[in-house]
């Protein structure tokens, strides 16, 4: 099927889709040309390249880059790759470095990504003018500790792209981005799945959670404790952007705090610094998670029980869905701690993200793999090829009348819903009928 | 029996228990403080440097949380581990070092095969650092075992079992 005939298989609102965007390779060439060179996309976080020379490697869709801290303080994206002749210049995970030397003729950039030396220049060359031989950036910029980069010099400012959700990414770092670090290098790990079906399930699916979940849930992952009448709840959220979130509730009355989870002494920095909407959206919550689009996706939540901890700790993750083919994704799994907390907190934190949502958590993460493999194993075939999916969930029923609920953007009090679904994919939609 | 002799027993043992999904047998071998750490492996700018990570690991267990897993299984909805998986481990260049009276610094490569329902056969290999408590007379426990995967980026299907 040719792509226009894929894009035309859309409902117009997107409550049904081509099961083939996971898995036809002509929709992944679409998406790197037409998404992953246009919008922001999410690299690192300002903590990892803290000092001048501090650099990691990283990708943007499938181009190699380095994230380099210049001696000028200032964080910058670039190809990694010599433009010469193409070679991968800096081939470790992460590093400090004032330049990076090409190991094919020894070109050599510094970290803000100028050619600085040409071998034999002069003799080989005659006149050379190396500025033209600059590495290729990316248009860097960072929020709340999260730096973003893109391609497209014509694009938006960073925070035109976030646009409200900028709001519930100040929600999650308690309104001070600068307080957080990473715990370490983040994980990395591949899974035979489409990128998107992680990045969708993040955004929102309040559905899957009772299922999908059921079993560490009966374990008592998140308490065994009623949690009365109704049980959880939550809201879906969603802005113009195709950035989706939702947050998840204990029933009103429970009594648990916002940020609850954390060290009193963070919960009282956040309360300093968070505005007051944020403290009444987050109280009684268990959980915030959803994607700024196209694959940044994020978690925060308390874990009450892996098999020996007693307090509730919280735990904050970002996970980066990077396309390797439409069937395979490589994920990164970062966590991130505030960085006055104690350290035998921090390794609480660290320990309930990697046990319930890191690379081998068997507890929870597992589950959501399994799925996402699952999905795309069928689609290869000719009738999958010719396959409708559900996101309808919400679309008939009427839109509820807009409350008091004090968070921007779009949203509704229906987690067991596919709004989310269908504003990614409205918005990836967009992207992939403009020109190439 | 010589300890060498008695600690190759022993691991055999231990990984067939793994393999042969008889999880209570497993955690009999353990000590009650056991710990069972993956960490992050990374490719550092200079080969002196260290090739892993532990501040963010791949994995950080305890008895407590193994049992928990394990439990999660009998489980109707641990649709992960539903239907169970294939699993071989290949234990080998055994290194035994005393480090106090009875606890004993075991050092081994494995090599461990994974496949789950039509999926083709995934391996992994690994070295692992045991720290064994016990005698070839009363025999051991597993007191903490690291294991340092041999791939910078592995795959989920390479992360699933227990090294």
């Amino acid at each position: 099927m040719s792509l226009p005939e894929v894009l035309g298989r859309f409902a117009p609102d997107c409550s049904s889709l081509p099961q083939t965007v996971f898995n036809d390779p002509e929709v992944l060439d679409a998406e790197l040309a037409r998404i992953f060179t246009r919008s922001w996309l999410f690299l690192a976080h300002e903590s990892e390249v803290a000092v001048s020379g501090d650099y990691v490697t990283r990708r943007m869709g499938r181009d190699q880059v380095i994230v380099s801290r210049g001696e000028d303080g200032q964080i910058r994206v670039m190809r990694n790759a010599c433009t010469h002749r193409g070679t991968l210049l800096c081939k470790a995970t992460l590093g400090n470095t004032s330049h990076f030397m090409c190991p094919y003729h020894a070109w050599t950039f510094d970290n803000t990504g100028r050619l600085r030396g040409v071998p034999e220049a002069r003799p080989a060359y005659g006149t050379f003018d190396k500025s033209s031989r600059d590495l290729r950036r990316a248009r860097t910029e960072v929020y709340q500790g999260l730096v973003f980069a893109t391609w497209d010099d014509d694009a938006e400012p960073l925070a035109d792209f976030l646009g409200d959700f900028a709001w519930y990414l100040d929600a999650l770092v308690g309104g001070d981005g600068a307080a957080w670090e990473v715990a370490g290098p983040p994980q990395r790990y591949t899974i035979k799945a489409n990128w998107k079906l992680s990045c969708e399930n993040f955004g929102g699916d309040g559905y899957h959670v009772p299922y999908a979940h059921r079993a560490p849930i009966e374990g008592g992952l998140f308490g065994t404790e009623d949690t009365g009448t109704g049980g959880p709840s939550g809201r879906v959220v969603w802005t113009p952007q195709g950035h989706t979130a939702r947050v998840g509730y204990h029933p009103a009355g429970s009594g648990i705090p916002a940020y609850h989870g954390y060290p009193d002494e963070q919960r009282a920095e956040f309360a300093a610094k968070a505005k007051p909407e944020v403290f009444a959206v987050l109280e009684n919550s268990d959980v915030l998670h959803g994607n700024v689009f196209p694959n940044l996706s994020f978690i925060q939540t308390v874990i009450t029980y892996t098999g020996d901890e007693v307090e509730p700790t919280a735990f904050l993750a970002l996970r980066l869905a990077l396309p390797i083919s439409p069937t395979e994704t490589e994920m990164l799994n970062f966590a991130l701690v505030p960085r006055n907390a104690p350290d035998a907190w921090k390794q609480k934190s660290v320990l309930a993200c990697v046990r319930t949502h890191g690379a081998a958590a068997g507890l929870f993460e597992s589950d959501d793999v399994d799925n996402f493999t699952a999905v795309t194993f069928t689609g290869d075939g000719a009738i999958a090829a010719r396959t409708d999916l559900d996101y309808s969930m919400g679309a008939r029923l009427p839109r509820p009348e807009p409350d008091d609920w004090p968070g921007p953007g779009e949203s509704v009090p229906h987690d067991h819903s596919e709004y989310t679904h269908r504003a990614y994919y409205t918005t990836w939609l967009r992207h992939l009928r403009e020109d190439a | 029996m010589s300890t060498h002799a008695a600690v190759t027993e022993f691991l055999f043992e231990e990984s067939a228990a793994l393999d042969e999904t008889r999880y209570g047998d497993w955690l009999d071998l353990l000590t009650e403080d056991f710990r069972y750490e993956v960490p992050q492996p990374i490719t550092p700018q200079s080969p002196d440097e260290p090739q892993y990570t532990s501040r963010m690991p791949i994995s950080s267990e305890s008895k407590g949380s193994l049992r928990m897993r394990f439990d999660r299984m009998s489980s109707e909805y641990a649709w992960a581990d539903r239907p169970k998986h294939f699993l071989r481990h290949f234990v080998s260049n055994i290194r035994v070092r005393r480090i106090g009276d009875d606890v004993w610094e075991v050092r081994s490569n494995v090599l461990v095969a994974r496949s789950r329902t039509s999926e083709e056969t995934v391996l992994a290999t690994a070295g692992r650092l045991d720290v064994l408590h016990g005698n070839p007379k009363d025999g051991f426990r597993l007191a903490a075992r690291t294991v340092h995967l041999d791939v910078e980026v592995p795959s989920a299907a390479q992360l699933a079992p227990i090294y």
